[in-house]
């Protein structure tokens, strides 16, 4: 499972088939597949001349990921896909948040504000990563692995200009931006209304398995804000 | 004692059946509480009549009886598991163990076990170690197989102490995983065999393979006294059920010195992680 066919989609234009499933405008909205072998690196530990081998398990390690902007559009929001979901709580403190498992502690969204100076692609990912240097060296937060975190940022350096490059043109970060700053209203000549109800041909994608999953998270988002 | 997965797929038919007895009799005898033979005297043969003031004379014990042994058969249909996820469940063990060991002909070597994790553990080997040297409680938190591919070795004598206030001291391989929650993999352990106790180089070569396997010395001399054998490759996983909560341990042990395809084996996990938490939610 790639990317949907829908391919990346401007703010202005309409709204993925993913995103309507959670009720939320999406800028790259596709799923991007992650390479689970070359992410989860194999430590090896001898033992009497015999080799141990650990890996972080199957769970902790995120299949793909997508970024899009939230809907009030203050928000960009990286999510993260794991094989299977879990309750979150909210960790972090504006500009950056990070929704963590609540029990397993996995990172399955980091949301930063728009930033109001540099350029988004920059700056989006120059404050994710900060936030994840402070869940690393935050003893409350940072339960679990740190070998998880440490794929997160891989992930974010490895798909950088996928999740956040300008070369993406009207669905790159920085447009999204822009759209967000200066259009009070957006142009979304075909967008229904973000919990308008969807029908089923919409949700039936390649990637409703994951949508589903998103959704629990982002409604958890919703639930806070309201 | 036999694996849980096992006595439910069996035994369920039957718990069903005399729980339907129990209900029966317990309705029949208060049914015949009532019961007044002037009122049928003529109408129904005399040997009716007696047998029902047979059951009238005995409803004050049946009843209650029944009602308790009725409760008792929910209770044990509650703890075993409903026999059609327990189906499902060893199926998946089964599909995976093929795919696992798709060039094997060995089931009985090539195992793939279901642990579960809970705090009570009844076992004979968890009773032996609380009052053995070890001391650890029956109720401190265990490791129990509960369901095993195959139809061979269904009756595996073991269980791994996994306390959760002291994680450090889990055992064996499936407690380590237990308690890193991460996928771990050893192979080419060496070959073990009952004479090797007693003997120097036999001895520091099941203290390598302890070390490496995180099993007991004790223990795994005790498996070759009996002429069990010990597997020469471990690979496993944590199983998560509902809301990321730990549910136990998926573990493959195997006589072959190497696991071949042990990266297929990850990546067949990954597809199946979904079904194995739908399914054990409930058991």
């Amino acid at each position: 499972m790639a990317t949907s066919n829908t391919g990346p989609k401007s703010l202005s234009g309409t709204v993925s088939a993913k995103a309507t499933v959670s009720g939320t405008l999406t800028t790259t909205s596709d799923w991007i597949r992650l390479d689970v072998s070359h992410l989860n690196e194999v430590q090896k530990e001898e033992k009497g001349g015999i080799t141990l081998e650990s890996s972080l398990s199957p769970y902790d390690v995120p299949e793909a990921v997508r970024g899009h902007l939230d809907d009030p559009r203050e928000w960009f929001v990286i999510e993260f896909r794991y094989i299977t979901s879990e309750p979150t709580v909210e960790v972090g403190e504006d500009p950056v948040k990070i929704l963590r498992g609540k029990r397993s502690g996995r990172i399955y969204q980091i949301r930063v504000r728009a930033p109001k100076s540099l350029p988004s692609e920059v700056e989006v990912p120059n404050m994710a990563r900060k936030a994840l240097d402070h869940l690393k060296r935050s003893g409350e937060q940072s339960f679990g692995p740190h070998r998880r975190i440490n794929i997160i940022e891989h992930v974010l350096e490895e798909k950088r200009e996928d999740l956040f490059g300008a070369s993406r043109g009207p669905g790159s970060i920085r447009e999204a931006f822009k759209s967000a700053s200066f259009e009070t209203t957006p142009k979304l000549t075909q967008a229904p209304g973000p919990l308008e109800p969807q029908p089923a041909n919409v949700i039936q994608t390649t990637e409703s398995r994951g949508s589903a999953k998103s959704g629990s998270a982002l409604a958890a988002i919703d639930t806070r804000q309201s | 004692m036999a694996l849980r997965g096992r006595v439910a797929r069996r035994w369920s038919c039957i718990v069903n059946v005399l729980q339907g007895i129990f209900i029966s009799a317990g309705a029949l005898a208060a049914g015949a509480i009532n019961f007044q033979p002037v009122l049928v005297a003529g109408k129904v043969p005399a040997e009716w009549i007696e047998a029902i003031l047979w059951i009238k004379g005995s409803a004050g014990i049946v009843v209650p009886v029944a009602a308790f042994l009725t409760a008792f058969a929910a209770s044990l249909k509650k703890i075993i598991g409903p026999k059609h996820i327990w189906d499902a469940v060893h199926t998946l063990l089964d599909d995976f163990r093929e795919k696992a060991f798709s060039d094997s002909s060995f089931p009985h070597s090539n195992r793939v076990t279901l642990f579960k994790h809970q705090q009570l553990c009844f076992k004979l080997v968890a009773w032996k170690k609380m009052f053995s040297a070890e001391k650890k409680p029956i109720w401190g938190g265990w490791l129990v197989p509960v369901d095993r591919s195959g139809d061979v070795t269904q009756n595996p004598k073991i269980a791994f102490s996994a306390p959760k206030d002291r994680p450090d001291l889990a055992e064996g391989f499936a407690g380590k995983i237990w308690t890193t929650n991460t996928e771990l993999f050893v192979e080419g352990l060496p070959l073990l065999e009952r004479r090797l106790i007693g003997d120097p180089d036999g001895e520091n070569k099941i203290l390598r393979y302890c070390k490496s396997s995180y099993g007991s010395v004790d223990d795994i001399k005790k498996r070759l006294l009996s002429n069990q054998w010990c597997p020469r490759s471990f690979w496993g996983i944590h199983l998560e059920s509902e809301n990321g909560k730990v549910w136990g341990v998926l573990l493959i042990d195997s006589h072959e010195a190497n696991l071949r395809n042990r990266s297929e084996i990850a990546e067949q996990f990954r597809t199946l992680a979904n079904t194995f938490k739908a399914l054990l939610k409930h058991i």
